[in-house]
This record gives C-alpha cells, sequence and structure tokens, in this order.
C-alpha cells in the first residue's frame, strides 16, 4: 500500500530527496542530550527512542524543545554523515530547521494528514523536501 | 519573503560573505515560516558558546561567518561557554577543550559580540522593554524575555540569532506577531510555592505536559525575577514553552473557558518534589542554573557558616560582571573561605563535569540536563536546604 502525504518542505537544499525507514517517536526532542553526536545513539534516560540510532533514518517527530544549542547537534552529525536522512515534524521549530538548512538535510512538516499516526517505524519512506511531499510504503 | 534593496544586495553578497551567510540563513527561516518581511532588532543574544554542546561544526560555522568580518548591528551578548575561562583547570578542564573553546570565543568576538558567558544577559544591560522585538537564544532567557518583561522574541537557534545579530533585523513571524501570543492553556496553581526551586518544579511539570504552547498561569500574580528565571528556564527546559503569562501581565482578549485547563495542587507539587529528593549523600553540589544573580551570591555568603563538608564539593555559577560586583563585597570571598567555589564563564549544563555520583541542585533546568549530558544523576532541593547539605547539617 502507498501513501501519499502533503505539506511544506525546507526548499533550496543540494539533495532534496531522500529515502529510508522511518523512526517514529510520539515524544518531542530535545536533540542536546538526546543523541550521542559522535554516533547517532538516542541517550535520551526514558525517551521512546532510547538505544535506537537515528543516522541514515527517516526521523518522524511532533516537534523540536528544550536547548536552542541543538542545531548544532545536528549540524555535528551531518558533518559526519550520521545525520538521518531526512526530518518529517507535524510543526517544525526554528531550531530543527536552521539544523536542517545548514547539515543539508530534508525537512518537511505541515502534512495534511498527522504523520505520528500514518508513518510506523520500519515504514518506507521517500520525502521531497522541495515539494513538500512525503510518500509511504507500507 | 520580501525583502527591500539593501537586503536584496545584501543576499546577492554585495556586503561581502558572512552578511549574505547571514542573510541566506534569515531568508531560509522566513521563507519557512511564511514571514512577510524582515524587522529590527533592538538586542541580540546567542547561544551555542561551548566547545562541549557546539563540537567541531561550531567551529567551522563560525570561521565561515568570521570570514569577511562582519560586526554585529546591534547589541549581542554571548551565553555561557564550557569553561570558567581564568580557573579551567580547577574544573578538570583539558588542554585542548581549553584552546578550542578560547578560539570559540575570540571568534564571537572577532564579530562583536560581547563575551559576557551568561545565560541572564537581561541582568548584565541586555534587556528591552515591553512589545520591543529582540532575537534571543537560550531558551530559558526566550521565555523570561516574552514573558516577564513582555519583549518580543522566538526561541531562535544559537545561529539564528547571530543571524539576526549581524543583519540587525529578523523575519517578522511567531511570536513576534501579536495575535500570535495569546494564551492556549490555562494552568491554575493551587499550591503553595515557597522558593524558586518551586516555581522550577512547577515549570518543568508544565513543560512537560504541554510542550510549546502558551499557558496563561493563574493564582501566581507577583512573580518576582528570581521565580521568573526558575519558572522559564525549567519549562523551556522539558517543554519549549517560550512564552507564559500570568494573571496580571495577561493579554484580555480571549475566551479563557474554552481553553484546556491543568491544576497543580498541593499534593501534585509534593509529590513531584518527593520524586526529585536525594536518595543519598550527594557529591557535587551546584548553584547557578540559570546563573547566580548578585541578591543570591549575597544570600549564600550569608547561609554559608561553617566549612564545606569534606564529603562534597559546593560549585556555584554566575558571569564575570557580577562575580565582580560580589567580590568587591566580598562575598565572594566569604564563600570561598568555606571552601565553595565560584566559578564564571560557564554552567553545569554545558561544562564537561569531572566525575561526579549524585548531584544536588537548586535548578530543575540543571538537573534535567545533568545525567545526559554529563552522566550525574541529579536531585533538587531549595537554596536554602542545598547549602545546609553541602555543610553537613541535617535537613
Amino acid at each position: 500500500m502507498k501513501i501519499t502525504l502533503r505539506g511544506e518542505g525546507l526548499r533550496g537544499l543540494k539533495q532534496p530527496r531522500a529515502e529510508g525507514e522511518a523512526l517514529v517517536t510520539q515524544m518531542p526532542i530535545s536533540f542536546l542530550g538526546f543523541v550521542d553526536p559522535n554516533t547517532g545513539k538516542v541517550i535520551q534516560k526514558g525517551h521512546e527512542l532510547e538505544g535506537k540510532n537515528i543516522s541514515g533514518k527517516i526521523l518522524v517527530f511532533s516537534t523540536g524543545v528544550g536547548s536552542t544549542v541543538g542545531s548544532y547537534v545536528l549540524i555535528n552529525l551531518a558533518r559526519r554523515g550520521l545525520a538521518p536522512k531526512a526530518i518529517i515534524q507535524r510543526e517544525s521549530d526554528t531550531v530543527t530547521l536552521i539544523g536542517a538548512v545548514v547539515g543539508e538535510i530534508p525537512l518537511v512538516h505541515r502534512l495534511d494528514q498527522d504523520p505520528l499516526n500514518v508513518i510506523e517505524n520500519g515504514d518506507k519512506v521517500t520525502v521531497d523536501s522541495e515539494k513538500g511531499i512525503v510518500e509511504i510504503e507500507k | 519573503m520580501y525583502l527591500n534593496r539593501e537586503e536584496e544586495k545584501t543576499l546577492q553578497g554585495e556586503y561581502g560573505e558572512s552578511k549574505r551567510l547571514a542573510m541566506k540563513i534569515l531568508c531560509a527561516l522566513g521563507d519557512f515560516f511564511h514571514a512577510e518581511k524582515l524587522i529590527r532588532i533592538e538586542s541580540a543574544h546567542v547561544s551555542g558558546v561551548s566547545y562541549k554542546t557546539g563540537g567541531d561544526a561550531l567551529i567551522d560555522v563560525l570561521e565561515k561567518f568570521a570570514e569577511s568580518r562582519p560586526k554585529t548591528a546591534v547589541v549581542t551578548s554571548l551565553n555561557p561557554s564550557g569553561m570558567d575561562r581564568l580557573r579551567w583547570r580547577e574544573m578538570g578542564i583539558t588542554d585542548s577543550f581549553a584552546t578550542k573553546q578560547n578560539k570559540i570565543i575570540e571568534l564571537y568576538q572577532s564579530m562583536g559580540v560581547l563575551s559576557v558567558c551568561s545565560c541572564v544577559p537581561y541582568e548584565l544591560g541586555n534587556i528591552a522593554k515591553s512589545g520591543h522585538h529582540v532575537s534571543f537564544s537560550e531558551s530559558s532567557a526566550v521565555t523570561f524575555m516574552n514573558s516577564f518583561l513582555g519583549a518580543y522574541t522566538n526561541r531562535e537557534s544559537g545561529l539564528s540569532a547571530l543571524a539576526s545579530a549581524i543583519i540587525g533585523k529578523t523575519p517578522e513571524y511567531g511570536l513576534h506577531i501579536p495575535e500570535n501570543r495569546n494564551p492556549e492553556v490555562v494552568v491554575e496553581i493551587d499550591a503553595k510555592l515557597t522558593s524558586p526551586t518551586d516555581y522550577g518544579v512547577v515549570g518543568y511539570s508544565i513543560g512537560k505536559n504541554f510542550g510549546s504552547k502558551i499557558p496563561l498561569l493563574q493564582k501566581i500574580s507577583h512573580l518576582n525575577i528570581q521565580q521568573a528565571k526558575q519558572l522559564s528556564a525549567a519549562m523551556a527546559a522539558s517543554g519549549s514553552i517560550s512564552l507564559f503569562h500570568t494573571d496580571s501581565c495577561t493579554r484580555k482578549e480571549f475566551e479563557e473557558k474554552t481553553l484546556e485547563k491543568m491544576v497543580i495542587d498541593q499534593k501534585h507539587l509534593d509529590e513531584l518534589k518527593d520524586s526529585l529528593d536525594p536518595t543519598s549523600q550527594p557529591d557535587i553540589i551546584m548553584i547557578g542554573c540559570p546563573h547566580t544573580s548578585i541578591g543570591t551570591l549575597r544570600r549564600i555568603s550569608e547561609l554559608l557558616k561553617s566549612p564545606v563538608s569534606n564529603r562534597t564539593q559546593l560549585w556555584i555559577f554566575t558571569s564575570r560582571p557580577i562575580k565582580m560586583i560580589a567580590g568587591s563585597m566580598g562575598y565572594v570571598q566569604n564563600i570561598e573561605r568555606m571552601g565553595a567555589r565560584v566559578f564564571c564563564d560557564t554552567c553545569p549544563v554545558v561544562s564537561p563535569m569531572p566525575e561526579f555520583e549524585l548531584a544536588l541542585t537548586d535548578s530543575a533546568k540543571a538537573a534535567h540536563y545533568l545525567p545526559t549530558m554529563s552522566k550525574i544523576e541529579s536531585a533538587v532541593k531549595p537554596l536554602e536546604d542545598c547549602i545546609k547539605i553541602a555543610t553537613g547539617e541535617r535537613i
């Protein structure tokens, strides 16, 4: 089954399209203290994704919270080739967005259906940041 | 986003690579969040200073920014770094960390960013009037500026705040627009809050419950600065609350009855406080998240009447200007004579801490970050109890 979601994306990236496996959390993310920037592994105790690795995944979450230094965590991950392949948010936030702008990570939000309801862990997901389109294969 | 001719020229690189980069970031932000135009800001505050949190990516980005020697267009202050710039060896900081940390601070200074290295710029002259636009990062300062002073700022990332500082403008969206600042949820605080720490504990719970919504806090109308600091810091750490209202400062034109409501009663507060109690003797006690004010340093110097126990250490964090004033009054000497240390330029969250088992702090925000940032378990008590425990007194 193939589902297409339409919304708004970050434009002007060199490579706006990405394809990968979905990693979904219902919890918001504060990137500082959430993930080890050297490995991509989630280290925040009690977070739904604790122990998982966000590198190379299509990371799906509601919004960014907490520290305003979170952008640098994403940029450091991108610098080491360990960033998520793309980010899908229900509603984006400045800190996550700036991390995506500088780290060249495709990002979409404000989709016509709630991505946290539609996308499940392990789904094959294609993101087009330029067009704001998400395709999900179940 | 609409750009005027000057802004367009900046984006084309006519005023140098640094300004082009700054404008590019502001345009990406403005386009993404549908800002109509850029608006002037009064001042800015930039986070992303500690080498621990920013890493090599931070140095890369700053080097690119500093390339064509831009100067900030407005007064811009800097957040805490990863170490006391004079006493870093006492904090167990390595030479290589110190070298990189100094380089980061020098890069900021080269752009005219004031190296106050503090998370409470509003105590050091970087303040704004109600309704004035600023561009602040450092989540606790964002919430304080919006809520206590009534200034208008989004929760900027360190990088977007720096871009705004260089251009002197920010995209007009989010909390810069008055209609977006109305309360979205109501929190009735039906409990006795007896210390600034209690405000932090309550704020932490609100942030956890409401994520990024704008709460109206009922039954706490006379908030003082210390209470507002803890409240702001905690709700911006567990959530991304960038603005709260209280009964006395709210805008009236909304229908309160239709809003979702949460009640924090005495039982709820007591349970929260119990869950944050230390379960064993802490080996480090940390005060100063957000940075300790001059009034609190005076209070600590009065409370600390006997030496710090040899089973624990007491570290107090503040900014260098405040430490200088406290030093001239003899507070720092009184505190350090008892075996405690007063560090500047850094804080419990962004400094690479030496190994400790259990940290006790008066800050819900510090307690939130210590376990993941420094692998130190954490507990929370009001300032007075922290000082008593530091000297081995029973509470």
